[in-house]
């Protein structure tokens, strides 16, 4: 009898295994989830919150996107990612470029009923710009005229910084200096509207399922914190209402067990896999890869011997041969040698320095150090990580054969190398990379600017945050790039502080039922643009 | 009073075998069976307590705990401080102004040792503040949905350890120098170094996707497949989902467990109170189950006690492999994300169990052999 125990126990889980196609919602009611007509999917950690105005994370926004909409959307059927309309119907710019005026729609509805209008705009942007929300992703927004110091609490008063409510559907913008892409910041989930009621009425619980109050495609049913999170079809949605009724976030941090369960039929959409299988389901007609709009390079410490020398700098650009990295890494990853990544404007193979060994054995013997008699040492420190430990090893490999330079590695955990950015650091060049916000060369122009936080080179040029500047007040597009090549000539082949080593890419598998899928740059996958097929 | 003792203890074991079966078979267990429960378990230790004279003991242990949990406290709010990097650090830096804002919130600005005041008299009051990363959740409220099922799987896990553990031990042990002894000690072996990131992946590999069959039976596979026979891979839903996870965090402790039996049975077994049992003319299953057994498990019981803190407070690589929403994670993951509060309420959470766990070993300690003087 006793032995009989335990295989029945066994018997009677696994017959169970199909349970887990219902949830208990927080009122008590079951919802079931329909497999033909519920999308799974699957973010690699709990979602820190999902305050659109605070998070500042991909797997939160990821979440919020299907939310809730913005002002402007991307359009992420076309490849250029061009803003197209979304709560505002049309937007207007000033001659000068200083002043937008969005015109909102007037028949949108949050989840609980009450009407969308500009005040909710309005509060959004008073609220991620209060000192006291400590929003963290707010520097985009310091375009907007007196933004900044509003949010550093030099002005108290709210009216004095450039949003303005005009009647129930409009609302403006006055901003510090004119932005030729000002629609694309409004895309981003730090501009979605907000009810302060709301917030005010649940406190820090208001993102619960039971309490958040939401307009977009799809509405929060469901969050059993660090397991899952259930989406279901908004039906008062102002769009075209989704064809996938609801969507499952499951939370699981190993992208080897998300691989599992992806392959066992559990869940339909992957964006993270393991680097060790790539070569594997690159063969498979469920993988997607497209060129993403992120950067990974290396940068120098300025200040820090011996990098202050600018021919050292310039001879290692010159000796490191960037496709052979990108073969090393082997899973598509594009060799950069400009600083705007590939797929943007400004993008241009000629720019920067070439990989070319005896230009850079000259530019080495030229620069006074001699390293055989006086060895100075070099460290390349980066976080702990099997991807960023195989770039730094290929580096080191190429320095030594090309320049005959004995480099250090330093590999430290994640906050202690942020750290060692700061302030003090055992390393003279250090790995970083860059992801864009919005699908605009100035993202990436902005973060070498002289003052700007993430310049941690400590170098800075006023003549490139002018070129900068300009560039971003720049509506004519061809203008514009010639602003951004002259800036980045004076960034890579004159004084080069950092190094471009390749332009990232977005993977993911795709189920066979999942139609209407469409790759982009931004990593932007929403599934109320998809369809299961039956 | 021994017949209210007799009722409490009858009163728990039911309550608990019932909460377990009702867990397993995915009913909703009702709050006040919970409560019952707990109530029961508590009465008769405290009538356990009472009776073996341990009262004072019980106090001073109390007392004493309350000063090394304290002293836990300021060590750990210190070592957090001299981690390098901060809780706000990340690849796309701060604008000075904008950490500013934040430590404001959650007052970092404010000199270490005021620092210190505030965290140490919110534990008083018994606020254990909020996350830094999970932003605008309790800690309370993380340890609320996490604890528990880091404390189930390690429950299930401790079970299993034990039920496999004791008897291939005392089998070992009483077939000593035999075949079955070798091969018990073999498998005891295998348990304690195979690793658990190794176990999983293998036990996934064959229970969730059926390899070998896939390969030398395909037509089996597809059965098994439609069937719906073959147990998940990860996530914590159902029971079907226990199963492997409990299974490799169960292996290691039960191998141990099982090595610990052998060798206490083996001192025992020598003993002269044993050749006497002999020597009367009782059966062996009399003497081993009677006789030795209880005299053996002592050293187990000294082992489980850490052990119990350390599996019931949950496996970072388990929870982390089977994607199971446990507290483990969260521990390892704070220290990661430089969450001070989240981190500084998990260690007194760890600590409270492990000294609780001590305590009750002790306890059982005189319950086994009366003789034991404990102080």
């Amino acid at each position: 009898m006793r032995t009989l125990i335990l295989p029945a126990l066994f018997l009677f889980a696994s017959c169970q295994s199909h349970l887990d196609s219902w949830v208990r919602l927080p009122d008590g009611t079951r919802l079931h989830l329909p497999h033909d007509q519920t999308l799974a999917t699957v973010v690699n950690s709990e979602p820190p919150t999902l305050d659109w105005l605070t998070s500042s994370d991909t797997t939160s926004s990821w979440i919020e996107e299907h939310l809730m909409d913005g002002l402007v959307a991307f359009d992420l059927s076309s490849g250029e990612l061009d803003p197209k309309p979304a709560l505002a119907q049309r937007w207007k710019r000033s001659e000068d470029g200083l002043v937008w005026t969005f015109y909102l729609r007037e028949d949108v509805v949050w989840s609980d009923g009450v009407h969308f209008s500009s005040q909710h705009v309005f509060d959004a942007f008073h609220r991620i710009l209060k000192p006291e929300t400590a929003a963290v992703a707010v520097d985009n927004l310091f375009v907007i005229q007196n933004a900044f110091e509003f949010n550093n609490g030099e002005i108290q008063d709210f009216k004095n910084v450039g949003v303005k409510k005009l009647g129930d559907y409009q609302i403006q913008f006055r901003l510090k200096a004119p932005v030729a892409f000002f629609p694309l910041i409004m895309a981003h989930h730090t501009t979605f509207p907000v009810r302060l009621d709301i917030i005010k009425k649940h406190g820090d619980r208001w993102i619960e399922p039971e309490n958040i109050v939401t307009l977009g495609p799809y509405r929060l049913v469901y969050w059993h914190h660090d397991s899952r999170l259930v989406l279901k079809r908004n039906q008062t949605y102002w769009g075209e209402k989704p064809q996938i009724s609801h969507l499952i976030f499951y939370i699981v941090d190993r992208s080897s067990t998300q691989l599992r369960m992806f392959e066992r039929g559990k869940i339909d959409f992957i964006k993270d896999l393991p680097s060790s299988e790539i070569a594997r389901l690159s063969k498979k007609p469920e993988y997607n890869r497209s060129t993403a709009l992120r950067l990974y390079y290396y940068a120098f410490k300025v200040n820090k011997k011996p990098f202050g020398n600018v021919k050292l700098r310039r001879a290692l650009a010159h000796a490191i041969d960037r496709e052979e990295i990108v073969k090393v890494l082997g899973s598509g990853q594009k060799a950069l040698y400009s600083w705007i990544p590939h797929g943007l404007p400004g993008h241009s193979d000629t720019i920067g320095p070439k990989f070319d060994v005896k230009k850079a054995q000259k530019i080495l013997k030229s620069s006074g150090y001699e390293f055989h008699k006086n060895p100075i040492q070099i460290t390349l420190g980066f976080n702990s990580d099997e991807k960023h430990k195989r770039v730094a090893e290929n580096v080191q490999a190429q320095l030594k054969r090309n320049l005959g330079l004995n480099i250090e590695l330093l590999s430290e955990e994640w906050k202690t190398f942020l750290s060692g950015l700061r302030g003090a650091s055992a390393y003279s060049i250090f790995r970083l990379g860059w992801v864009a916000d919005y699908p605009d060369p100035h993202t990436f122009m902005a973060i070498m600017k002289g003052h700007a936080p993430n310049n941690r080179t400590g170098w800075q040029n006023p003549n490139y945050d002018k070129l900068v500047d300009l560039g971003m007040s720049e509506t004519n597009i061809k203008k514009r790039i010639r602003i951004y090549n002259q800036a980045q000539k004076i960034l890579l082949n004159e004084e080069v502080p950092v190094l471009p080593l390749f332009t990232e890419i977005n993977q993911v598998l795709v189920s066979q039922r999942v139609q209407g899928f469409h790759p982009n740059r931004l990593d932007l996958y929403h599934f109320h643009l998809m369809e299961l097929r039956k | 009073m021994t017949v209210l003792t007799k009722f409490l203890v009858y009163c728990s074991l039911f309550l608990g075998l019932s909460m377990i079966v009702s867990d397993l078979s995915m009913m909703y267990v009702p709050n006040l069976l919970t409560i019952f429960f707990w109530v029961c378990l508590l009465g008769t230790l405290t009538i356990g307590v009472y009776r073996q004279g341990l009262t004072l003991f019980f106090v001073k242990r109390i007392g004493s705990s309350i000063i090394t949990l304290f002293i836990i406290a300021t060590a750990t709010f210190l070592m957090l401080r001299l981690l390098p990097g901060g809780p706000f650090d990340d690849e796309k830096a701060l604008a000075p102004h904008i950490k500013l804002n934040i430590e404001k919130k959650y007052g970092l600005h404010l000199p270490l040792h005021e620092q210190y005041y505030n965290h140490m008299s919110g534990l008083l009051q018994g606020h254990l503040g909020y996350s830094y990363k999970y932003e605008g959740r309790e800690i309370a409220d993380i340890i609320k949905d996490a604890f528990p099922v880091s404390f189930k799987l390690g429950f299930y896990a401790l079970i299993l350890s034990f039920i496999i553990g004791v008897p291939l031990g005392l089998l070992a042990a009483a077939r000593y120098g035999t075949a079955t002894d070798s091969a018990a000690m073999m498998l005891a072996i295998s348990g304690i170094s195979l690793p658990s990131f190794l176990m999983a992946p293998i036990l996934i590999y064959i229970f969730s996707f059926g390899w070998p069959l896939d390969i030398f039976a395909p037509s089996f596979h597809q059965n098994l497949l439609d069937w719906n026979i073959l147990l998940p891979a990860a996530l914590w839903h159902s029971p079907a989902h226990y199963v492997l996870p409990v299974l490799t965090l169960g292996v290691r402790p039960s191998a141990f467990i099982a090595r610990l039996t052998r060798s206490s049975v083996l001192d025992v077994i020598q003993s002269d109170f044993v050749r006497t049992a002999r020597a009367k003319g009782l059966s062996e299953k009399v003497v081993l189950y009677q006789h030795v057994l209880r005299n053996s498990l002592i050293p187990v019981l000294t082992y489980a006690g850490p052990l119990v803190a350390g599996i019931l407070s949950g496996s970072f690589v388990v929870e982390i492999i089977f994607a199971i929403p446990g507290i483990a994670k969260y521990f390892v993951q704070g220290v990661f994300n430089r969450d001070y509060p989240l981190i500084m309420a998990l260690t007194l959470l760890f600590s409270v169990m492990l000294i609780l766990a001590n305590l009750i070993v002790d306890i059982l300690y005189k319950v086994i052999d009366p003789r034991i003087e404990i102080s």
